[in-house]
């Protein structure tokens, strides 16, 4: 049965089947992970089709009515995926995992700092303890990623497992901070004060952190501060809702 | 958590450093936090696209232009189901257009002469190759190109799926061949192109 419908995956991706095979296709899908693998490969393939359809010059006053119909558009806010069990609970994409295992890997580099945060700093923890660690979170059943581009350029993406209780940062490519400055790690739940956790060393641009206790923290923010960190976030340049 | 911590956007209004240019993805994570300038922005970097393919699905512009203002205000309604470990934002938006626009086209099978989606085995919409950007057109050459290295029956099969939105059942009445092939076309079609277009999502075991 299985793989006969997996035949099905092609005219799925291209949206040529009926409504119950589409339905039937994707409890198939909701069972197999490499066949989610190849069908997301498949519709992204099918989406470069759209490359040659490419409409030059589209009328100005559609932009109009498109973006006044979004302005009085309410948004979903919760990101919700029962359509989609991930019976693995691998949700963050595997290339963190390699990103990780590089950065686990060049640990002794001076480019990267690496920074153990339990509610409060304790710096340079051997190497496999953070392995351990970034690995506990990463391969947490329910593992999420939370990504955002940083001011002024970078990456920060954060993976929080809720049952751990503990995050994994990894900042990329941020701007300089600044001489005698740094960058802090922060969690905020709700209206308390922002809670330190972590703090890169002076001029760390990279760095992968494992943040946490996670204890119901609603936003993580990511600040520029004065070599040695604030009390309080002075120069945010990321905030990154986690939910 | 609740979404009861509005105090915390008061104080924590990042101060904006400076832009930069930020690609498809980084916009629609903006346009998940109800960001409208990162959604005017999202649609200057798609509209064309979407655009042009419900164009060429749908062989009406009116209903062209009817199925990309629905798609986008789409967009802007459920950014936050975006999840980029299943591919490019880019990408996710034209699934969301193809299948409307599909969707569209049969729900007009009633009214509309079928033949006239035959139309959608050949021809192209037209455009202005002047204002097309060098990158566009190369995205462009090599998607017609890799099309090129699929067999007469690959090719057609995929090509009246996409471009003509028929279900692969009418795809095979079309082509006058047996089901099971057309399924195993459209597969082996798409996984061929996948590969000469080089497209991966994630990593692949």
């Amino acid at each position: 049965m299985s793989a006969d419908i997996h035949t099905l995956a092609g005219a799925y991706a291209l949206d040529a089947v009926d409504d119950l095979e589409r339905a039937a296709f994707e409890r198939h899908l909701a069972g197999c992970g490499t066949c989610r693998q190849e069908v997301a490969e498949l519709r992204e393939t099918a989406a470069r089709l759209a490359d040659d359809t490419t409409a030059e010059p589209v009328p100005v006053a559609l932009r109009d009515r498109t973006l006044a119909a979004a302005r009085r558009t309410p948004q979903e806010r919760v990101v919700s995926e029962p359509d989609r069990p991930s019976p693995s609970g691998r949700r963050w994409p595997r290339w963190l995992t390699t990103v990780a295992a590089a950065i686990v890997a060049a640990a002794g580099a001076s480019a990267v700092t690496w920074t153990v945060a339990d509610n409060g700093t304790e710096q340079r923890q051997v190497v496999d303890e953070n392995a351990r660690r970034v690995a506990e979170v990463l391969t947490a059943r329910d593992a999420r990623v939370h990504q955002i581009a940083v001011e002024g350029g970078g990456r920060t993406v954060l993976v929080v497992s809720q049952e751990r209780d503990r995050g994994v940062a990894v900042l990329r490519d941020l701007p300089a901070p600044g001489a005698g400055r740094a960058y802090q790690l922060w969690l905020i739940r709700g209206d308390d004060e922002p809670r330190s956790v972590g703090l890169l060393a002076a001029d760390a641009t990279t760095a992968t952190s494992v943040v946490g206790p996670i204890d119901g923290a609603s936003t993580f923010g990511l600040s520029n501060e004065p070599v040695g960190g604030s009390p309080t976030p002075t120069r945010v340049v990321a905030l990154l809702p986690l939910r | 958590m609740g979404d009861a911590d509005g105090g915390r956007a008061r104080r924590w209004d990042p101060v904006v450093v400076g832009a930069r240019p930020l690609d498809v993805d980084d916009l629609l994570g903006r346009v998940a936090r109800g960001d409208d300038a990162a959604f005017a922005a999202l649609y200057d970097a798609v509209v064309g696209k979407v655009l042009g393919l419900a164009r060429r699905v749908l062989r009406d512009p009116g209903m062209a232009e009817e199925v990309t203002q629905e798609v986008l205000v789409e967009v802007w309604r459920t950014a936050a189901r975006f999840d980029p470990t299943r591919g490019t934002a880019t990408a996710w938006v034209l699934t969301m257009a193809h299948r409307r626009a599909v969707d569209r086209v049969r729900s007009e099978q009633a009214r509309t002469e079928r033949t006239q989606r035959a139309a959608a085995r050949d021809g192209s919409v037209p455009y202005d190759e002047v204002a097309e950007g060098v990158a566009a057109r190369l995205d462009r050459e090599q998607v017609r190109r890799c099309l090129d290295g699929l067999t007469p029956l690959q090719r057609e099969a995929v090509t009246l799926a996409y471009y003509g939105g028929y279900t692969y059942r009418e795809v095979a009445e079309r082509l006058a061949a047996p089901l099971p092939t057309i399924k195993t076309r459209l597969r082996d079609g798409l996984i061929r192109l996948r590969d000469c277009l080089g497209v991966q999502v994630g990593e692949r075991a």
